[in-house]
C-alpha cells in the first residue's frame, strides 16, 4: 500500500446558488520519500488538494488514507493532532510571525510537541544558523522562506507541503529553496509536496501530478528527476 | 461622497468605532450629569438666599436693642439690617425634641420662604413651623404647639410652613453629621405673638451688606462698636449651613472633575490606535485620493471629521442623557441631607466646553495617527508599506529569554510591538480596578467612620445633656442615679501665633465612656500636664506637640495658655481636649454639659437633666447616609464594567484581527484551538494584572481624594475593608475573563485557508 492514496476525491464548494466543483473524482498514489508536483495552472484545484491532503478542510466525497489510516473520517481534533503530529507546512508568503526572531520562528514549536529536531539544527539545515537572532522584517524573501521551511521541518512531519514556495520570489532565490526542499527529500528521506504553476518543476521531481478543472490531466513518474541546479530556470 | 466612505469605513470597524462612541458618550455623560447636579443646586441656592434676603454677617452677643442696630445701620458698607431672638427650646410635651425658636420683628433680612399656609404677617398670631420637621412629626396646621420658655409655657397654633435660609443644612450643632428632622425643627414667631410679660431681649443683628464693602474695615469697626461686650460675628464661611452646603457643591465639583478623565482618556487612545491603523490599512485609498487629485488638507479633514463626529456626537449625548439621569440619582443622597425649596438640573457652560474638548481631541488623534501617511507622495502611497525597520531587540540577549515558553516570547513581544494598545489595556484595567475600588471604599469608610465614631471613641449608650441651670446638687443627684462619665462641652476660639480657628473644647473626667486615639490609631489617656489637640486642629493652627496655644471659651475674656502635650484624632467636632484636673488647674471650674452614661436612662424629668441623645439615634442617620451612598457604589460599579468590558473587549478584538493571519498559521501547524485561546488570552490576562496591581493604589486615592474634599470639621480615615480589594480585584478579573470567552468564540471561526493566501 501507498503512504498516500487519494481515493475518488471530491470537493464541492458552495457559493449560494451556484456550486462549484473545485477536485474531481481524483484518485492518485504518492510513496514515500518522494518529491512530488502538483503542477496545473490557476484554478486547477492544486490548492485544494493540498488543503485536503494537509487537513485544512474537508473532502465532499471519497477518502483519503495516509499511512493507512482515512483522515477525511476524522473529526476537528484529530485533524488538529493529525496536522500537528504529520504535516509541515510551507506558506507562499511564509506566514512568520513578525514580532518573533527568525530562532524563535521555528523554536515556537515546542509549545506544539516534544519530539523534535534542534531548532539550531533546523535553522544551520537551511543555513541560516547566524541569523537567528534577525526578525522577519530584516530577513530578505528567500531568507524568509527558509525560515519557513525550518519551522516545517523542525517537527520531524511525515509530509512537507508546500503551496508555491517560490511564488513570492525572484527566480534565483526560488531556486536556492527549490534545492534546498529537494535536499531534503534526497538526504532526509523526506516525503515533499510542492504546488506551483511553474513547468520547469515537473524535471526535478520524481512524480509529477498534472491538474487541470479540477482533474487530474497527467501523472508522469520521473525515473531520472534532474537536481535543481541542472535545470535553467 | 467621502461621508459615505466615512460611514462604511466606521461600519466596517464597527466594534472600534462603537466603543469611541461609548468611551465619549461616558466622559461627556459623566462630566455633564454631575455638574447638572452641582450647578443646579448651586443656582437653585442663590436664588433661595437671594429671594429670602439672605444676611451676609450675623452678629450674636447676649443682647442688642435698636439703639445698637442704629449705629451699625450707619456704618459704611452696611445696606440694611434686622434683629432677631434666636434660641434653642424643648418642646414641652417631648422634652427630647428641640425647637429653634426665632423671634422677628418687621424684618427685611433672612426671612423664611413659606411654603403651605398663611403668608407671613405681623398680625397674625402663632407660628410658622420648619416643614421637614413637621412633616417628619405629622404635624397639621392649625395644631397647637407647646413650648417650653423658662417661666413660661405657651402654646401656639401652627399658621405655616416654612424653609429657611439659614436651615438648609438643618442641625443642631456639628457633632451630628445628618440632619435629624425628627427632633430638632425651627419655627419664626413675631414678637407681637409674645406673651405681653415676656420680655425680649434681641441676641442676633444681622447685616447686608452693599457691594462694595470694604469687610476688613467692617469688621474692625463692629469690633469697636460692640467693645463692651462679647460678640461673635458669622459669615457664609463660618454660618453652619451655608459653609456646609458650599462645601458640598465643591466636593461634587471635584468629583465631576476627576471621574470622566479616564473616559476621556480612553477615547482619545481608541481613537488614535483605530486611525493609526485604518489609515495604515487605507493607504491605496488615500494615494487614489491624492492621485485624482484631492488635496491634502481635504484628506486630512476627512479623517480628522472622524473623530470630530464621534467625540461630538458621543459628547453631545452625554450632555442630553447625563444631566437627566445622574442628578436624580445623587439628589436623593442630597436630599436626606440638606432641605432646599427645589431640586433642579441646570446644565453648566462648562459641559458644553467639555463637549467641544471631548471633539477637538478626538479629532487632533485622527490628526495625529493619519498626518504621517499623508506627507509621502501618491506614487510612494499606492506601493505597500515598506516594513518597519525598527526592531525591538535585547530581549534575546538574556539567557532565560530562550527558556521562557512561546506563548510568552510571543505575548511580549507583541506588547511591546504594540505600545499604545498595551497602555490602553491597562489604563482600561486601571480604570475599572479603581472605580469598583473607590465605590466600595466609600462605601466602608464611612462605615468605619460610624463604628470609629460610635464604638471606638464613644463608648456610651446615652448622652445626658445637662440644663445649664442646674445645681451642682441636681447633678449629684443624676450621677447618683446613673454612673457613668460627666464631660463638659463648649465651643471656643482658638489661637496660634497669627491663626485663628473656632473649635470644640471637651474636658473629661476620669472614665472611660469617651475615649481618645492617636495619630496611630492607639487608645491613649488625656495628659495629666498640658492638653490633646484633635489632628485637624492641629493642622489648621499650624501647631505641633510642645507648642503653647491659646483658647477661649465664648464669652470669656481671658485667654488662656496651654502646651499641646498629645494629638488625637476625631471624625467630627476638631477642637482641644483637657482632663478634668489639668482644666482645673487652668483657673476654671469644671461645669459639665452631659453625662455619658451606659445604664439604661428611665427617669427623664429630673431636674439636671434637659433632654437624653441615643447612640443609636445617631448611628441611624449614619445608616441613612449609608442607604444613599448605595446608589452612587451602584452607579460607579457599573461605570467600572462597562469600562473594563469596553476596552479589553475593543482591544481584544484588535489584537485579534491584527494577528489573524499568525493566528491562522498556528492553525494550520497543528496549534489546538484551546492551546490558542490560551494564547490569546495569556496578554490579557498579564494586561489585567497589571492594570489590577496600579488601579488598587489609585482607588485608594480617589478615597483620599474625596475624603479631602469634606469640610475642615470632619476628620475621615480612608479605609478599605479585604472584603472590598477581593471584590474589585475579583471584579475586574473576572471582567477580563468574560471579554476572553466572548473573544475566543471568534477563534473556531478563523479560516486556515485564508493564511495561504497573499497579504492584502
Amino acid at each position: 500500500m501507498s503512504f498516500i492514496r487519494f481515493n475518488h476525491v471530491t470537493k464541492d464548494y458552495d457559493m449560494g446558488t451556484l456550486k462549484y466543483r473545485a477536485v474531481d473524482d481524483i484518485s492518485f498514489d504518492i510513496e514515500k520519500g518522494e518529491f512530488v508536483t502538483i503542477l496545473g495552472p490557476s484554478g486547477a484545484g492544486k490548492s485544494t488538494l493540498l488543503n485536503l491532503l494537509g487537513g485544512l478542510d474537508y473532502v465532499t466525497d471519497g477518502s483519503i488514507l495516509i499511512d493507512g489510516e482515512d483522515i477525511t473520517k476524522y473529526d476537528d481534533n484529530s485533524l488538529t493532532t493529525y496536522r500537528k503530529d504529520t504535516i509541515g507546512f510551507v506558506f507562499q508568503f511564509y506566514n512568520l510571525i513578525p514580532s518573533l526572531t527568525a530562532y524563535e520562528n521555528v523554536s515556537l514549536i515546542k509549545a506544539l510537541k516534544k519530539d523534535t529536531m534542534g531548532f539550531n539544527e533546523a535553522l544551520k539545515l537551511v543555513g541560516l544558523l547566524e541569523h537567528g537572532n534577525k526578525f522577519p522584517s530584516q530577513l530578505s524573501g528567500g531568507e524568509q522562506q527558509r525560515v519557513s521551511i525550518a519551522r516545517a521541518i523542525c517537527k520531524n512531519p511525515k509530509l512537507l507541503l508546500c503551496d508555491e514556495p517560490t511564488g513570492a520570489l525572484d527566480t534565483e532565490t526560488g531556486v536556492m529553496i527549490l534545492e534546498l526542499l529537494q535536499m531534503l527529500s534526497r538526504q532526509q528521506g523526506q516525503t515533499v509536496i510542492v504546488v506551483t504553476h511553474n513547468p520547469h518543476m515537473a524535471l526535478v521531481a520524481d512524480r509529477v501530478i498534472k491538474m487541470r478543472n479540477g482533474k487530474i490531466s497527467e501523472i508522469i513518474i520521473n525515473q531520472s528527476p534532474l537536481s535543481v541546479m541542472e535545470v535553467t530556470w | 461622497m467621502l461621508i459615505l466612505k466615512m460611514l462604511r469605513d466606521m461600519k466596517n470597524h464597527l466594534g472600534q468605532f462603537i466603543s469611541i462612541f461609548i468611551m465619549a458618550f461616558l466622559a461627556s455623560f459623566v462630566f455633564s450629569g454631575i455638574n447638572a447636579e452641582w450647578y443646579g443646586m448651586q443656582t437653585e441656592v442663590e436664588n433661595f438666599y437671594q429671594e429670602t434676603n439672605l444676611a451676609d454677617i450675623w452678629l450674636i452677643a447676649s443682647s442688642f436693642n435698636s439703639e445698637d442696630e442704629s449705629k451699625v445701620k450707619k456704618l459704611s458698607g452696611v445696606k440694611d439690617t434686622s434683629l432677631r431672638l434666636s434660641y434653642d427650646c424643648p418642646l414641652y410635651t417631648d422634652n427630647d425634641k428641640v425647637l429653634t425658636i426665632n423671634v422677628i420683628e418687621e424684618n427685611t433680612l433672612s426671612l423664611p420662604s413659606v411654603t403651605e399656609g398663611s403668608p407671613l404677617n405681623t398680625t397674625l398670631d402663632g407660628i410658622w413651623l420648619d416643614e421637614s420637621y413637621a412633616k417628619t412629626n405629622k404635624l397639621n396646621i392649625g395644631d397647637q404647639i407647646q413650648l417650653d420658655i423658662p417661666g413660661t409655657v405657651f402654646t401656639k397654633e401652627i399658621l405655616g410652613f416654612i424653609l429657611h435660609p439659614e436651615y438648609i443644612y438643618s442641625s443642631k450643632d456639628s457633632g451630628s453629621f445628618m440632619p435629624d428632622h425628627e427632633n430638632y425643627g425651627f419655627i419664626f414667631l413675631y414678637s407681637s405673638s409674645l406673651p405681653d410679660n415676656f420680655d425680649i431681649e434681641y441676641n442676633q443683628l444681622l447685616l447686608s451688606l452693599t457691594k462694595d464693602a470694604n469687610e476688613e474695615n467692617l469688621y474692625q469697626e463692629l469690633e469697636g462698636l460692640f467693645s463692651d461686650r462679647f460678640m461673635l460675628i458669622i459669615d457664609e464661611d463660618s454660618h453652619l449651613s451655608i459653609s456646609s452646603f458650599n462645601n458640598e457643591i465643591e466636593q461634587n465639583k471635584a468629583m465631576g472633575g476627576v471621574f470622566p478623565i479616564v473616559f476621556f482618556l480612553i477615547a482619545a487612545l481608541t481613537i488614535l490606535t483605530t486611525m493609526t491603523r485604518m489609515t495604515n490599512s487605507q493607504r491605496t485609498q488615500i494615494g487614489t485620493l491624492k492621485a485624482l487629485g484631492f488635496s491634502k488638507n481635504r484628506i486630512l479633514i476627512h479623517y480628522v471629521s472622524y473623530g470630530i463626529w464621534l467625540g461630538l456626537i458621543g459628547g453631545l449625548l452625554g450632555l442630553l442623557i447625563g444631566p437627566l439621569i445622574i442628578p436624580p440619582i445623587l439628589f436623593i443622597m442630597q436630599k436626606s441631607i440638606y432641605t432646599l425649596p427645589n431640586w433642579s438640573i441646570a446644565i453648566s457652560p462648562s459641559s458644553f466646553i467639555i463637549v467641544v474638548l471631548l471633539a477637538f481631541s478626538c479629532g487632533l488623534a485622527s490628526y495625529l495617527a493619519c498626518q504621517g501617511q499623508l506627507k509621502e507622495v501618491p506614487a510612494a502611497l499606492l506601493r505597500p508599506k515598506a516594513p518597519k525597520n525598527k526592531v525591538h531587540q535585547g530581549l534575546e540577549r538574556s539567557k532565560i529569554w530562550y527558556k521562557l515558553s512561546f506563548g510568552i516570547q510571543w505575548n511580549l513581544r507583541d506588547i511591546i510591538r504594540s505600545r499604545i494598545r498595551s497602555l490602553m489595556a491597562i489604563i482600561g484595567v486601571i480604570g475599572c480596578t479603581s472605580l469598583l475600588l473607590f465605590g466600595l471604599g466609600l462605601r466602608d469608610t464611612i462605615n468605619k467612620v460610624s463604628q470609629w465614631m460610635y464604638e471606638d471613641l464613644n463608648v456610651y449608650e446615652d448622652k445626658i445633656n445637662i440644663d445649664p441651670k442646674a445645681s451642682s446638687e441636681d447633678i449629684t443627684l443624676l450621677t447618683n442615679s446613673y454612673s457613668g462619665q460627666l464631660i463638659q462641652e463648649a465651643s471656643i476660639e482658638l489661637k496660634f501665633k497669627s491663626n485663628k480657628v473656632n473649635g470644640l473644647l471637651t474636658v473629661a473626667e476620669q472614665g472611660d465612656k469617651i475615649r481618645f486615639e492617636d495619630t496611630r490609631g492607639e487608645r491613649i489617656s488625656l495628659p495629666d500636664r498640658g492638653i490633646g489637640i484633635s489632628q485637624k486642629m492641629a493642622e489648621q493652627l499650624n501647631s505641633e506637640i510642645g507648642d503653647i496655644i491659646e483658647w477661649r471659651i465664648y464669652g470669656q475674656k481671658d485667654w488662656i495658655e496651654s502646651e499641646i502635650s498629645v494629638i488625637y484624632r476625631t471624625p467630627m467636632g476638631q477642637g482641644i481636649a483637657i482632663n478634668k484636673e489639668v482644666y482645673e488647674e487652668t483657673g476654671q471650674s469644671f461645669m459639665p454639659s452631659s453625662l455619658l452614661t451606659s445604664d439604661i436612662v428611665s427617669n427623664t424629668s429630673m431636674k439636671a437633666i434637659e433632654n437624653t441623645l441615643n447612640k443609636n439615634n445617631l448611628m441611624n442617620s449614619f445608616n441613612e447616609l449609608l442607604e444613599s451612598i448605595r446608589m452612587i457604589v451602584v452607579i460607579l460599579i457599573m461605570g467600572a464594567i462597562i469600562l473594563g468590558s469596553v476596552v479589553l473587549y475593543n482591544l481584544g478584538a484588535l489584537s485579534y484581527t491584527e494577528r489573524i493571519r499568525e493566528l491562522a498559521t498556528l492553525k494550520v501547524m497543528g496549534f489546538h484551538p484551546r492551546l490558542i485561546r490560551s494564547l490569546l488570552s495569556m496578554q490579557n490576562i498579564w494586561l489585567t494584572v497589571l492594570g489590577i496591581i496600579i488601579g488598587v493604589p489609585i482607588g485608594f486615592w480617589l478615597v483620599d481624594f474625596m475624603l479631602s474634599t469634606m469640610p475642615a470639621s470632619l476628620d475621615m480615615r480612608t479605609y478599605i475593608s479585604l472584603e472590598s480589594v477581593t471584590i474589585s480585584v475579583l471584579g475586574t478579573f473576572i471582567v477580563s475573563i468574560a471579554v476572553n470567552i466572548l473573544l475566543s468564540r471568534n477563534i473556531k471561526k478563523i479560516n486556515m485557508v485564508s493564511a495561504l493566501k497573499s497579504v492584502e
